[in-house]
């Protein structure tokens, strides 16, 4: 994978969800977008992952541009990670994170191989025989996030991941995440309504306002990984909370008038 | 401590069926005999038991009959229930046409249909299976559809991020999903099964356990009625834990 940058603009109905979006992803680097409920930031994961077309613009990836039928090769560079697990009741922790190979047909031994990696680094060893309604919401989630991977995804599009969790859970699991990323090296890009979860993960953050949805800021978080929960509590962090949140809130300032 | 309780409580929940059973039961032979019921109102239950085995020969084959009206009707009403559910649920247009009539089709009583089935095909045992195969198939497919209906948005979803074909969401998602209101259907549809099989038998034709409980009524022999009675009533129970049975083992490792 080269570098991947991608480039809408407008999708234009009468409610413009999107008014020209440029985003720079590259490769290998977590991208958070970040903003108000109804800022159009599940359109974007839906257009990536060619769910819905863009009225106008471009997307590319690597060398790709989106066009009207986009190739497998380019689609299985993408994995999803919903915002519930969605896990399958019927099928055992093991079963739901092979259901992506099983659908796109890639059998055999190295694939199988995958998934045992992907249960050893989710540590869920114990549990991946037992079945989705005998397991605890973090264990759930962590399934689906491995579940995604099981293709062996380039890109992995997060759409509020852990938005139903508690926050202590959430930011454990957000740190989980981290660590399956730096073992396996995708690109991330995220979204989510909550700032310091944004901080905690990105690379660089995307910060968006609605009505039109669009961006207003990209704000590069220069915090080195390997990080741990504790910089939450660090200066650099919480000036950067404070920036976005300020950005945040003086638009909403500003639409409420 | 707790776990003396546990075993306490499983031991409880066995026996006390059986103690109602045995005060059900045992009270009414009681009863009747200390009263003196005459024997042409009710039979005591040991006496309609003694009848039962005395009888056997020809009470069973009698039996059988029923039993083969309700599983041969049942096994037609169940498949045509799920197959309709199935298509009417596939289009949207099919459902918003046919849904209105789906409540005419569970509501009327399906024996009415009887004496026009006998007009149509005689006395013979396919008037009392298609009577059945009616009254199980639609509590199926309404059953069904509300199954196929209620699949989770969030689960077509993935499947659309996988881009997985139609047929694939079709066997992995839907009909697994759809699987637990498929069982409710079924159970129920016992229930309409063996009502709608001796129903149809009282109203046409002269064997099987419906014709038979009549046939002993007028004579006065109620012991051999009631036999016939706890037969249906075994088969019955028999029927709807079966199926229960089989939902618990497909779907117990939810």
């Amino acid at each position: 994978m080269k570098n991947v940058s991608k480039v809408f603009q407008t999708r234009r109905q009468t409610i413009h969800a999107l008014q020209d979006i440029n985003l720079n992803v590259p490769e290998k680097s977590i991208v958070g977008i970040v903003g108000p409920s109804g800022c159009g930031k599940s359109t974007i994961i839906r257009l990536l992952n060619d769910i819905i077309k863009p009225t106008s613009g471009d997307i590319v990836v690597d060398d790709y541009t989106y066009e009207a039928k986009i190739p497998a090769d380019v689609i299985r560079k993408f994995g999803f990670i919903f915002q519930r697990p969605n896990l399958l009741p019927w099928l055992t922790l093991r079963e739901n994170i092979q259901f992506p190979q099983k659908i796109v047909g890639l059998k055999g031994p190295e694939w199988d191989r995958v998934v045992d990696d992907l249960i050893k680094i989710g540590r869920l060893e114990d549990v991946a025989d037992q079945y989705p309604s005998s397991l605890s919401g973090g264990m759930l989630q962590r399934g689906g996030v491995l579940r995604a991977m099981a293709t062996r995804p380039e890109i992995l599009l997060m759409d509020e991941p852990f938005g139903s969790l508690d926050d202590m859970l959430r930011e454990q699991l957000d740190i989980e995440t981290l660590e399956i990323w730096q073992k396996l090296e995708q690109t991330i890009i995220f979204i989510t309504h909550n700032v310091r979860e944004a901080i905690l993960m990105s690379g660089k953050v995307y910060v968006m306002a609605t009505e039109p949805g669009r961006i207003i800021a990209e704000i590069p978080i220069d915090i080195p990984y390997p990080r741990e929960l504790k910089i939450i509590a660090d200066p650099k962090f919480l000036e950067y909370e404070r920036q976005i949140t300020n950005l945040i809130g003086e638009i909403d300032l500003s639409t409420i008038k | 401590m707790v776990k003396q309780e546990n075993t306490l409580y499983r031991i409880a929940k066995v026996i006390a069926p059986i103690i109602v059973f045995l005060i059900v039961f045992g009270g009414l032979e009681w009863a009747i005999g200390h009263y003196d019921v005459p024997r042409w109102l009710i039979s005591k239950p040991s006496d309609t038991v003694q009848v039962l085995f005395d009888k056997f020969g020809e009470i069973w084959p009698n039996v059988w009959v029923t039993i083969k009206e309700i599983l041969i009707g049942y096994v037609i009403g169940i498949s045509l229930g799920i197959s309709m559910a199935l298509l009417f649920t596939s289009n949207r247009f099919a459902e918003k046409a046919v849904s209105p009539y789906v409540v005419f089709l569970i509501v009327t009583p399906q024996i009415i249909l009887v004496p026009l089935l006998m007009l149509w095909m005689g006395f013979g045992i396919e008037v009392k299976f298609t009577a059945v195969a009616l009254s199980s198939f639609p509590i199926t497919m309404i059953s069904t559809m509300t199954g196929v209906k209620n699949v989770s948005a969030h689960r077509y979803e993935l499947m659309k991020s996988l881009r997985a074909t139609k047929l694939q969401t079709f066997f992995k998602v839907l009909i697994p999903s759809a699987i637990p209101n498929v069982f409710t259907g079924m159970r129920l549809a016992t229930i309409f099964a063996t009502t709608a099989a001796v129903g149809a038998e009282l109203i046409s034709g002269n064997i099987g356990i419906g014709p038979q409980i009549s046939y002993y009524t007028e004579f006065m022999q109620v012991d051999i009625a009631f036999a016939y009675v706890y037969m249906m009533m075994l088969i019955s129970v028999l029927f709807y834990t079966l199926i229960g049975f089989i939902e618990n083992m497909i779907l117990k490792r939810r």
